[in-house]
């Protein structure tokens, strides 16, 4: 076992790379150090601001406004973002309407929306939530939200006995523009404190109207009507209001799909 | 320079040859090695033990040493290492026995490998190894009578293959 040990004693560091690994070894020491110290400041301050904005809540206000600019860039007074090319945003207030206080995630959102709106469970691609405020009271709100595909497939199948053929190709073929079967959903609410009332608002757009029908469901008078894209392709829209709320549906589908979305949404 | 970095430069000094024979002989790298110098003494400079003699000193560097390798080895990146290195690049060894010699207690199993370094190189008994490892001594008796019986059988076939 000597051999062993002559043979292990030549494993070793060169002198060089010795002092090279020691003052490694020290300078990760003294670096450690300082990172303690920046550590303790931050908690410090951290520490600090919280009990700041504990007990002046304007401050937090400043804050969560100075974040919002940091990652969205500048707003307006309202708070509304004027810059909206850095990032797709969705603004889920604290003082949420009294139908989604209880919703404060995403996905509680969404669950919301299907208990609130959507009686069958479609899909959401994207929701938008934004309330408009003064003097920090909401006066009203918008909620656009857009259901995908299933949807579609659902429909044709609703509808399959009254559509030819030829129709339902058209709406299951994915190249035709047509067949975008997103529906989305615009509703606005108006709070009390903003002294308007839906009943009162004119729903309807500049548009074609091409048809007016009475919801047996809402009692209410539908008007629904189609505007030509820019792509040369319609966009049929119906507009409408129901306790105090505004509801705007559109989406490349027809008069009929459209009033049977309305038929089973919840209200 | 204060007595702080005299104790630390001391220590260095001393043990930094075992730590990186221990380290090689683990991770078989001699950059996996020198981390491996380089993470147990910053471990060694913070943790600031008071060590009650230059045996349990030793015993303590050769303890997070091997616990140090063992945790290496467990990573997943590290399991994929699995080449003997070229010792004649690394040291200079050129003596093809002293090659064959290594690379055979490279290639033992880890658990082997602390056992022959220690008894065999550091010197240490068994019931030394024991209590620095906290194992029992009946196991580490059967580990090296079974790392002793696979490097004999290695060597025996190297023998055979040179004669042939």
């Amino acid at each position: 076992m000597n051999e062993y040990k002559e043979a292990m004693l030549k494993i070793k560091l060169s002198d060089n790379d010795k002092y090279i690994l020691f003052d490694q070894i020290v300078n990760h020491k003294q670096k450690k150090n300082s990172f303690k110290v920046v550590k303790r400041v931050a908690f410090t301050l951290l520490i600090i601001g919280c009990m700041v904005s504990i007990l002046n809540p304007n401050i937090l206000a400043e804050a969560k406004e100075a974040v919002k600019q940091f990652f969205f860039g500048p707003t307006d007074q309202n708070g509304e973002i004027l810059n909206s090319d850095r990032a797709s945003y969705t603004d889920i207030s604290d003082d949420f309407p009294k139908e989604f206080n209880e919703y404060a995630t995403m996905e509680k959102l969404e669950t919301a929306l299907h208990q609130s709106y959507l009686k069958p469970k479609l899909p959401l691609s994207s929701i938008l939530y934004k309330p408009f405020v003064e003097n920090n009271i909401i006066l009203s709100y918008s909620l656009t939200f857009t259901s995908t595909n299933g949807h579609k497939i659902d429909l044709v199948k609703m509808f399959e006995n009254e559509l030819t053929a030829e129709q339902i190709k058209l709406i299951q073929s994915p190249d035709h523009p047509e067949t975008t079967s997103n529906i989305n959903f615009h509703i606005t609410g108006y709070s009390n404190a903003s002294n308007v009332s839906g009943e009162n608002i004119n729903a309807m757009g500049d548009a074609i109207r091409i048809e007016e029908y009475t919801s047996s469901t809402l009692n209410t008078k539908i008007i629904i009507y189609k505007l030509k894209q820019m792509d040369g392709t319609y966009v049929t829209y119906a507009n409408f209001t129901k306790d105090n709320l505004i509801y705007s549906l559109s989406g490349y589908v027809d008069s009929n799909e459209l009033k049977q979305i309305i038929e089973t949404m919840y209200y | 320079m204060s007595n702080r970095n005299e104790q630390i430069k001391r220590l260095y000094l001393q043990h930094v040859d075992m730590v990186f024979r221990i380290c090689f002989l683990f991770l078989k790298n001699e950059a996996d090695a020198k981390d491996g110098v380089q993470d147990i003494f910053v471990k060694l400079i913070e943790k600031d033990i008071e060590f009650t003699s230059d045996e349990h000193e030793k015993a303590w560097i050769i303890r997070v040493s091997i616990n140090y390798c063992k945790d290496q080895l467990r990573k997943v990146w590290n399991k994929r290492k699995s080449d003997i290195p070229n010792l004649e690049e690394f040291f200079g060894i050129n003596n093809h026995h002293d090659q064959y010699l290594l690379s055979c207690i490279l290639q033992l199993p880890t658990k082997y490998k602390d056992i022959i370094y220690l008894h065999y190189y550091e010197g240490y008994t068994i019931e030394e190894i024991s209590k620095i490892q906290n194992i029992s001594s009946s196991t580490l008796r059967s580990r090296l009578s079974k790392a002793k019986y696979i490097l004999k059988e290695r060597f025996e076939k190297e023998e055979s293959y040179e004669r042939v």
